[in-house]
């Protein structure tokens, strides 16, 4: 019995078993890899948030185009007057909600930033605002300008390629007027 | 579902019915609704010889009110308040002068500036008393009314489910909640569209300046400027009333929306020559955006 025990404190005063430090040092490593990927998965849920917000912010259409794909989908289905009107649906992929960001740009006086917040609605933009940053005379008055002129423009979609129920445009004018313009319009010619 | 179309008030008209109603029954529904809008042509209209209208232009007097007539007047004289005259029933001998006149000449004569409300016309709901004779034009609103008088009627045969399109002025009850999609008409290209409205229960109605129209007029002229809105080239109203709905879409190429929301309850969507937009908050739809 001495015997052993004498071996086994020889054995730690001569010099530490390889395995015993390799241990150590791989539960050491194993708890810090642990800790690190702990914090770092809840950093990767923040920045997830981050990156949907851009994403958000930048490609609405994209998600326009989605919907619009789905109801081309379903017009062929809908043809005839039979079929019942879909009841509205909302769009999942982006919340409801106002959205701001500020972009930063060179202008020869310098940096200059502007603010843009969005809201939106069932995926679509629903109003843009701009907002003023900065005390430069022409940052602010080229701002202005931009902002004054910052507005929503439309474009035309062919009707067939939308799937709608009634198209709602000015009056359909009665056969007299038109053919009253169209005498008028020749003789015009004559 | 029942559709019948039908030619009235100088337009193209389409009724479609979602209830279940029989055919027979739908027979008389569409022939009382053709009685009553020939009626309602007769007195209202300043194309139809010998109209109500007509003969309140041509002699000074007093005359019965029309039975529908208040609930027309008196929107009339509160938008005619609200928009300091611009929006107004007297524009009628204006529109007619420019050449829109009974028989569609197109001949540009002279035109003037409308006659002041207080100064031709009063009225109460028994009668009108006309102080100078004047051709009123109710084109503004006076189809929205009928649109609305067409859906009064279609509920009291207890048909509860229905579209009434007036062509362009339209009014959808579902009692299956189901929305109706409705194409907002490019005034520019009648081919496309611009955006989509979701209605339920509600009226939309349509004005633009691109089918009326002749040398430099639309059908709708501005009495401050004695011009045709050029800047706004179509407008579209979601109200609760299709009468409401009518004569706002005419007003929004006059005036500011706001200065009638202080007023009336609506949701408005204009489009301007350039293209841009504006809309009220709670319009809704989809409209389709310029990348």
């Amino acid at each position: 019995m001495e015997e052993n025990q004498n071996t086994t404190e020889s054995q730690v005063k001569n010099g530490m078993n390889p395995a015993i430090p390799i241990a150590i040092i791989g539960i050491v490593v194993i708890v810090a890899v642990g800790i690190f990927m702990f914090q770092g998965q809840q950093g990767a849920n923040n920045q997830m948030d981050a990156t949907e917000n851009a994403q958000q912010v930048i490609t609405p259409k994209e998600k326009k185009n989605k919907k619009d794909a789905m109801m081309k989908e379903s017009s062929n289905e809908s043809m005839t007057n039979e079929t019942e009107t879909p009841a509205m649906t909302q769009s999942d992929d982006y919340k409801d909600g106002e959205y701001s960001a500020v972009g930063d740009y060179m202008s020869p006086g310098g940096a200059e930033e502007i603010g843009v917040t969005l809201t939106l609605k069932n995926g679509v933009i629903e109003s843009a605002e701009v907002e003023t940053i900065g005390d430069r005379p022409n940052t602010v008055k080229f701002q202005e300008v931009f902002k004054d002129n910052f507005k929503q423009y439309v474009i035309g979609k062919n009707i067939d390629e939308v799937m709608l129920d009634k198209v709602a445009g000015s009056s359909l004018s009665p056969k007299g007027f038109n053919d009253a313009i169209e005498k008028i319009k020749s003789e015009a010619q004559a | 579902m029942a559709t019948f179309k039908f030619d009235a008030i100088g337009t193209k008209w389409q009724i479609d019915i979602y209830s279940d109603f029989s055919g027979d029954k739908l027979m008389v529904v569409k022939e009382k609704l053709l009685d009553r809008f020939e009626e309602y042509d007769a007195i209202y209209s300043r194309f139809k010889k010998g109209s109500f209208i007509r003969r309140l232009s041509e002699k000074r007097g007093k005359y019965p009110m029309p039975y529908d007539g208040k609930v027309l007047f008196d929107l009339y004289s509160d938008l005619y308040k609200i928009t300091r005259g611009r929006f107004t029933p007297f524009i009628g001998q204006v529109l007619s002068d420019a050449g829109y006149d009974e028989g569609y000449s197109f001949v540009n004569n002279e035109i003037g500036k409308p006659l002041n409300w207080a100064d031709a016309l009063e009225y109460t709901s028994s009668y009108l008393i006309v102080h100078e004779p004047s051709l009123l034009d109710f084109g503004a609103a006076g189809k929205g009314y009928l649109v609305d008088i067409a859906s009064d009627m279609l509920v009291n045969f207890g048909i509860d489910s229905f579209c009434v399109d007036g062509s362009g002025d339209i009014r959808y009850e579902n009692k299956n909640n189901k929305f109706l999609r409705i194409g907002l008409e490019n005034p520019e290209d009648k081919t496309q569209i611009i955006g989509v409205a979701n209605i339920l229960n509600k009226s939309i109605c349509a004005s633009a300046g691109n089918r009326r129209k002749w040398g430099k007029y639309h059908h709708i002229i501005d009495p401050s400027t004695l011009e045709s809105p050029k800047d706004i080239i179509a407008v579209w109203v979601i109200a609760d009333k299709t009468i409401l709905a009518d004569a706002i879409s005419t007003c929004l190429f006059l005036v500011e929306p706001d200065l009638l929301l202080t007023k009336f309850k609506f949701e408005y969507t204009i489009l301007y020559k350039d293209f841009s937009l504006r809309q009220s908050e709670g319009f809704g739809g989809e409209m389709f955006l310029k990348a």
